[in-house]
Formats: C-alpha cells, structure tokens, sequence
C-alpha cells in the first residue's frame, strides 16, 4: 500500500456500535491500517462531510478517501445519506461503499441508481468479514484510483 | 266435396235440388207457355184457317149453287124453248141442246121424254117405228142391266129426244117413268109445273158408274095456266125435258176456280130416309184422278174444324154440301207459325230453364260456397280465437318473463347500463344509480363520459369504439360519483346488432369493485406490511444472531485457550444454535416471499429453469458427484422466480436426501396432459434414487417444519417442500410425493399450461 493509500482516512457510517468493533477488528486482521472514522447515522455522515456540528473543524475531521456507508441508520438512513452525497457536486466524487446486512434487490438497485460505486452485503462470519476487509483495501486503496482532494 | 262440412253439403244438395227444380219449374212454365201458345197460335192459325177455309167452302158451296142454278136455268130456258114452239121437231131439239151441251160439260144428256098415255103405247111404238126408229120399243132397264119391254103402265115417258146420241144406257124409248127415280121426280114435276130434281141416280156403265142427277121439267101444253091443279097440269103434260147431269162435273165445273184450293166435298141427299152421297172427293181433284175415289168417301184426313155444311137450293131438292179440308187444303206453311212457336217455345223455355237452373244452380252453388266459407270462417275464426287465446297467454307469460327480468335488473347489484349507437344512455337500473348517486333521470340521454374525470374518457372512447366491432371483453374503468369520488368497476359490454348486422347500441354489466379494488389494496397493503414485516423481522432478527455469531468467532479465535474444551463446546453448540436460527429466519422470510413477492405469470420455458437451478447448485453436484438428468420441459405461464425456488428445492432434496455411497441421479421429466388447450397441464417430475421416505409421511412432509429425520442427519429446516407446496398452490396446481423407502422418490407437480390474465 502505498503512502498516499495509508494517508486515506476511511469513512464508516454506522450505527450499530458492534458492527463498529467487528470492522475495527476486521480492519486490524486485515492490515488496513487506514484512519478510521465513524459516524453513527446519516445526519452525522452529513455533517462530518460538511463540517458541521461537531465536525467542524477540518483537522479533527479529515476528508474522507472511501466512504463505507450502512443502510439502515436512525435519523437519516444510508439511502438518503446517499442520494445527498451523489448529489452535492462537492462530495459527490468520493467513492462510497455500501456495506449493509440487507440483500434487497431493491437497496441494491437502487443504491446504484443513485451512484452508489460498490454495494457489499456484510457476511455473515468474522473470517469473512476480515476476507472483505482485505478485498476493500486491496481494490479501492490498491488498484483503484482515486481522486485527489482539491485543496 | 268429399271433405265438405255438413252444413256445405245440405246446401250444395238442397241447392242442386233447388236449381233443379227451378229448371223444371221454368221448363215446366216455359213448356206451358209453348204450349199455351202453340194452341193459342193454332187456335188463331185455325180460326184464320177455319175463315180461310170457310171462305173457300162458302166460295165453292156458292159456286156450286151458281153452277146448279146455271144448270137449271138451261133446263128453264129448254122449257122455255118448248113453250114458245111447243112443237118441237127433233132437229129443233138436238140443234137448240147443242149449245148447252157445249157449254156444260156435266151435262150427260139431254132427254126430252114424251109422254105416252098407256093406252097408245102400241101405236107409238110403231109410229117411231115406221119414223125411222128401227127396233124402237118403250124400254126398261132389265135385271141384267139390258133393256127389256117395258111393263104396263098408265103412262109411259120414253126418251124420244136423247142429246147427245149415245148416252150411257140410254136409248131411245127407254122409260124413264119406269125408273122408280125418275118417276117420282115427275110425278112431282108434273104436278106443279116445276123443275125438279132427282134423287141420286146411276148411270149405266163402266167400273164405277158416275152419280148423277137429273132435272125434270114439266112441258105443258101451250097456254096451261101457271097456276093450274095437277089435274090440269096432268092432262097437258106433254111430257118432261129430262136434263141429266154428273154430279162430280158438276162440282168439277164449279169448282174450277183453282183459288178454292184443296177442299173436299160431300154431297148428299136426303131421299126419305135414305142419305145417299152424291159425291166426295177433293176439289180440284189432283191431275190424273176422278174427283172422288174411294178414300176420299171416307173423308180420312179431313181437318177436323174445317168444316163447313151448307144446303144446296136443287129444283125441289136439297142437297147437303159438306166441305172439308183435305189435308192438302193445309199447306204445311200455314202451320209454321204453330210450330215455330213450339220450337221457339221449347228453344226459350229449354233456354231460359237452364238459365234460371244456371242461376239457381249458381244461387245454389253460391249458397254452398258461401256455407263453405261460411264454415272455413268459423273454423279459421275457432282458430284465431284459439290463436289470439294463445297470444294472450303468451303475452301474460312474456309479461310474467319481462316482470322477472325487470325484478331481477332492478334488484340485482350490478349495475346496468343501455346505451344507444349515440353513446348516450337510454336505460339505467337502480343498482347504478346507487353506484353513481345520480337519479335515473339524471342519467338518462346523457353520455357515461359526463360521469368520468378525463382519463377514463379516454378509456371510454376507446373502448365504445369497439363495441360496434363486435368486441364484448371486459375491462375497468373509473366513473365519478356526483360526490367527486371516484368508483372503479368493471364493464362488461355487449353490443347489439341488428338483423342486418348494423351496431345498435349495447348494455353492460358494471360492477361496482371499489370494494374489490379496496380489498387489493387492502392486501397489497397488508402483503407489503406483510413484506416489510418479514423483512424488518427477518432483518432485526438476524443482526443479532449475526453479532451472536461473529463475536461468538472472536471468542473463539481469540479466547479459544482460556475456554477450555468444555467452554469451546459450548461456544459451538451456541454458535450452531445461531446458525440455525439464521436459518429458520431465513426460510420463513421466502415461505412469506411466495405471496409477497408474487409476481404475475408469464411464460417461463422450463428448460431454462432447470439451466439455471443445476448451475446453481453446481458445486454441490460435483461435490456429491450426482448428476441432473433433465428432460425436454415444456414452457408454462408462471412466476418465474418461484419456478426457479420450486425446481432449486426438489432438486436440492433429492441431491441433499442421497444414499450413503450411491451418486445421486436425479431425472427431471415434463409433459403436457390434459383436454382443451385452455385446460392444459403440465406434469413435472422429479426423481431421485436416493433414501427414499415410507409413504404414510406423504402428507406430513409438505407441512412447515415437518422433518423426517434429526437434525443432525440431514441439512435444512423442513421448509423446503412446504414452500414448495405454497408455489405450487398459488399457481393453481398440485404437489404429490411417492416413494420407495431405500430406493427414492418421485415428486410430481402439475401446474396449469395456462392462466387467464386478470386485471392487475
């Protein structure tokens, strides 16, 4: 992984707090040593995007290289999180990935509808969970891409 | 006429009858009258002939009294000859008769007969004699006709004079006195002086003597007063002018007129007691016979009627004329009149009874006729009676009909609407009134598009358009209630033609399916909360199993060795425990899906199917080293998801339920079966040779959670074939299960080919 890759802060917006340690963990078998963020619902994700709120300091809230964004979330789920992202001519180029429990074909499709870029239904298992991790890291901070931030 | 009625055929006989009778009658009439007329013409034809002939007879009797008086004038102007001379020489004699005899032809001869006193018969005797006379004797006519001497006698009258010489048996000194007739006849003549006539006398000779008669005049000596007694008279008788005549040239010279025409005659006198004919015959006497013949004596063929008798003024003397017609007297002519009345008569009468039998007959006939129209009327009128009964019963029953239908229309729910090739409506029942909350007239001639919002006109348009093409299939449309509310329903048309196949208009049926579509909504609503339900439940349900299960691995990863064995068992038990649970959750949420997640039918080819169920299940085929067997399938109208489901866990069980050490082989087989092409089914089977199952669990292995064996043998929540079964229900067909425990089993599954489309 290169430096720049390490130096790309990932973004997780969920809102079940044991999900959070299993991917911490997962991330940490993996040796994604990425910056990990959390944020517990869409409204949050808004606003860490934003900076507002609490995130409005830039430093503590650094712009996000990959978005990993749960569906179903209080307040403001990850569907409306979505479109809002996919909207904002500011935010819109950041890669976000869908990880959620849901199989629907209706979230699937419509989370690529609104330009989701990777929809992941997360496994079942830990190993499996950690097999993803590894996957996510390698495609999207690996072999993927990405946009540089404009300053 | 053999089928005529009773009343018909009285009539027709009574008519025949009566046509008859009438023909008879005037027959009858007519021959009466003919009769009447004939006679009455006869009668006038013989009163004319009768006058006709009476003046004929009246001619002839008048003529032959002229010719007699003619006759005795000659014999008075011989007298008168005598008494100028009174001495007359013989020469004197026959030159004086010559002219008569000339000039009358009856004349048979002319006698002066002298008078001979008995005493000086001798001496005359030889003085005629010694005059010439040789053999001169006063004769008689002998027994043998042949003269003899005649016998003594006081006086004797000879004929000395004889004009013309010969005449018949007269001879000169014949006696005439000697005749019995001609003695009587002078006698009379010589005792008053007049001419007299004789009876009937005979001349001698011949087959048939001639009658005659003969006129007797006194001669008297000069100066014998005229009116002197017969004893005077007698003594200066000088002797008689005998004029002998035959009566039929008498009458022939009378008779000479031919303008007398065919009479006849008869003649008679009355001598004493005696009648003696004179003569009888027809007058003119046809060419070549004598006046009278023997026939004619009998008067045969005189007409009787024609009769006319008169009396004929003889010197002293009548004669009885009777003149008759003989049958030539008639000309055939004459009676034409008669019988041209008979024949006209019969000819009118024969005519005028067939015209009035015509007429009667026709009467008759018109009579039956009429009879028989009479009671063809009847009966036709007994028909129509019984028609018109019948009409009338079929009235009251198409009313009793109308009245139900009309019942019926008006109570029944749906709606029912008549429109007419204007769109507009002309009949409404209750029910859709109710429906629209419009009153009847309200809707009347109005068209159903007053009572859409805009796209259902559209609707409406489109689908009247179609009506007149003869299309009938039902289809939904909204209409707007008078409160704004709108009330889906479904139509169903149907158009009327007319007999000439024109578009007439058409009703419907509209059913009101607010309810219907109420209740769609009302499970769509409740399959969706339904969905969501399962979903969120299945979802919430599994996160925290999920959590179970990954901390449970961490537990096991990172604290396997202060676990111990006894812990890291039980951490596994917990952990299969979750699994199963995922599981169970898992297949609930399809069981649910199959009514959720329904999706409309549509042709789905089998074969694909199949495709895709084996690749699915790829790895696990290799895996247990079996092999799918498919058969050619047939394509069906279903859900293509759920034949997707339905294939992957028949042959997923029959992968799954294998024997120990035998591969297993699974056929999978599809026919169609069945009757019409809408009642089509196909049979789909799938075998397998594997474990098999005993046949009382049949049933129970369709139910949910049913499972033949323990958890630990076999995989799975035994939900599989009751999804299976709820598939298969829902798609309106069946699910059997056979088996042979040890060899396998057969699962068949009919579905319908086809599915009619419903209004989604």
């Amino acid at each position: 992984m290169s430096r720049m890759a390490e130096a790309i802060t990932i973004l997780v917006a969920d809102d079940d707090p044991e999900d959070c340690l299993l991917l911490r963990d997962a991330f940490q078998e993996s040796r994604v040593a990425n910056n990990l963020r959390f944020v517990g619902d869409g409204e949050e994700l808004i606003d860490y995007l934003c900076h507002r709120g609490q995130y409005a300091d830039p430093a503590s809230s650094p712009r996000p290289g990959l978005i990993l964004l749960d569906l179903n979330m209080p307040r403001k789920d990850g569907r409306e999180a979505l479109a809002d992202i996919k909207s904002d001519p500011e935010l819109r180029h950041i890669p976000v990935v869908v990880l959620t429990t849901s199989q629907a074909e209706e979230d699937i499709y419509r989370s690529y509808d609104l330009g989701v870029n990777s929809y992941i239904t997360k496994p079942v298992t830990f190993e499996s969970l950690v097999e993803v991790v590894r996957t996510l890291g390698m495609y999207w901070l690996g072999i993927v891409e990405l946009p540089h931030e404009k300053a | 006429m053999a089928n005529l009625p009773e009343a018909a055929a009285k009539a027709w006989r009574r008519g025949s009858r009566a046509s008859r009778a009438a023909g008879l009658l005037v027959a009858c009439a007519g021959l009466a009258l003919t009769v009447v007329g004939f006679v009455t013409t006869r009668h006038l034809e013989r009163k004319r002939l009768e006058a006709d002939f009476r003046g004929h007879a009246l001619g002839l009797v008048a003529a032959l009294q002229t010719t007699i008086d003619i006759y005795a004038e000659e014999l008075h102007s011989i007298g008168r000859f005598y008494a100028a001379s009174n001495l007359v020489e013989r020469d004197e004699f026959r030159a004086f008769v010559e002219g008569i005899l000339s000039h009358r032809l009856a004349v048979q001869a002319l006698i002066w007969a002298r008078r001979v006193p008995g005493g000086r018969r001798a001496a005359f005797e030889k003085s005629a004699r010694r005059e010439g006379l040789r053999g001169f004797a006063l004769t008689e006519r002998g027994h043998d006709g042949r003269p003899v001497p005649t016998g003594e006698r006081a006086e004797y009258y000879p004929v000395w004079y004889l004009e013309p010489a010969q005449g018949d048996g007269f001879r000169l000194g014949l006696d005439l006195g000697s005749d019995e007739t001609y003695g009587k006849a002078f006698a009379e003549a010589r005792d008053t002086g007049n001419l007299v006539a004789t009876a009937r006398t005979t001349l001698a000779g011949g087959a048939r003597p001639p009658v005659a008669v003969a006129l007797v005049l006194p001669i008297y000596q000069n100066g014998t007063p005229l009116l002197a007694g017969p004893e005077l008279r007698r003594a200066s008788l000088l002797g008689f002018v005998v004029g002998l005549l035959r009566v039929d040239d008498l009458v022939a010279e009378a008779v000479s007129d031919p303008t007398l025409g065919d009479l006849r005659l008869r003649l008679t006198d009355q001598e004493g007691p005696e009648v003696q004919l004179l003569g009888a015959g027809a007058y003119p006497p046809p060419a070549g016979q004598p006046a009278s013949t023997p026939a004619d004596l009998r008067e045969r063929g005189a007409l009787p009627g024609l009769r006319y008798g008169a009396q004929l003024i003889l010197p002293q003397r009548r004669w009885d004329a009777t003149v008759t017609a003989s049958p030539h007297h008639v000309p055939g002519t004459r009676m034409w009149w008669s019988r041209a009345v008979v024949a006209l008569g019969l000819l009118l009468s024969a005519l005028l009874a067939a015209y009035v039998s015509s007429i009667v007959g026709r009467a008759a006939w018109a009579g039956r006729l009429v009879a028989e129209r009479t009671a063809e009327l009847s009966q036709t009128n007994e028909q129509l009676q019984r028609e018109v009964a019948e009409r009338l019963r079929h009235e009251e029953a198409l009313r009793r009909s109308e009245e139900r239908f009309r019942l019926l229309v008006q109570t029944m729910n749906e709606g029912l609407a008549v429109i007419d090739t204007s769109r507009k409506l002309i009949y409404v029942n209750d029910a859709l009134c109710r429906t629209l909350g419009y009153a009847e007239e309200e809707l009347l001639g109005r068209s159903p598009a007053e009572f859409m919002d805009d796209a259902n006109r559209g609707i409406l348009a489109e689908q009247l358009a179609r009506r007149a093409l003869g299309d009938d299939t039902p289809y939904e449309i909204t209409w707007t209630t008078r409160d704004g509310h709108p009330v889906p329903t479904i139509v169903s048309p149907r158009p009327r033609f007319g007999p000439d196949g024109e578009y007439q208009g058409s009703f419907a049926v509209i059913t009101d399916i607010s309810r219907l579509k109420q209740a769609q909504e009302e499970l769509q609503r409740s399959n969706a909360e339904l969905e969501a339900f399962a979903y969120i439940a299945s979802h919430d349900l599994q996160e925290p199993l999920r959590k179970v299960r990954a901390f449970g691995d961490r537990l096991e990863v990172k604290c396997a060795a202060a676990l111990g064995e006894q812990g890291r068992d039980y951490l596994q038990r917990m952990q299969t425990a979750a699994a199963r649970m995922q599981e169970l959750i898992n297949d609930l949420l399809a069981f649910s899906r199959v009514t959720t997640r329904a999706q409309p039918f549509t042709p789905v080819d089998l074969n694909q199917v199949v495709r895709e169920v084996v690749s699915d299940l790829e790895t696990r085929i290799e895996q247990v080293g079996g092999c799918v067997d498919a058969g050619n399938l047939p394509t069906i109208d279903a859900d293509p998801l759920q034949m997707r489901q339905l294939l992957q866990n028949l042959i997923g069980n029959a992968l799954k339920f294998r024997r120990e050490g035998v591969p297993p082989v699974v056929r999978v087989r599809g026919e169609i079966v069945g009757g019409a092409s809408t009642e089509e089914s196909c049979r789909l089977v799938v075998e397998d040779n594997g474990i098999g199952f005993d046949m009382k669990h049949a049933d129970r292995i369709f139910e949910m959670f049913q499972r033949l064996h323990g958890r630990g043998e076999y995989e799975g929540t035994g939900v599989g074939l009751a999804i299976c079964r709820k598939i298969v229900e829902r798609h309106g067909g069946a699910i059997a299960a056979q088996s042979t425990p040890g060899q396998g089993s057969v699962f068949t599954v009919t579905l319908p080919v086809h599915h009619a489309e419903s209004p989604s």
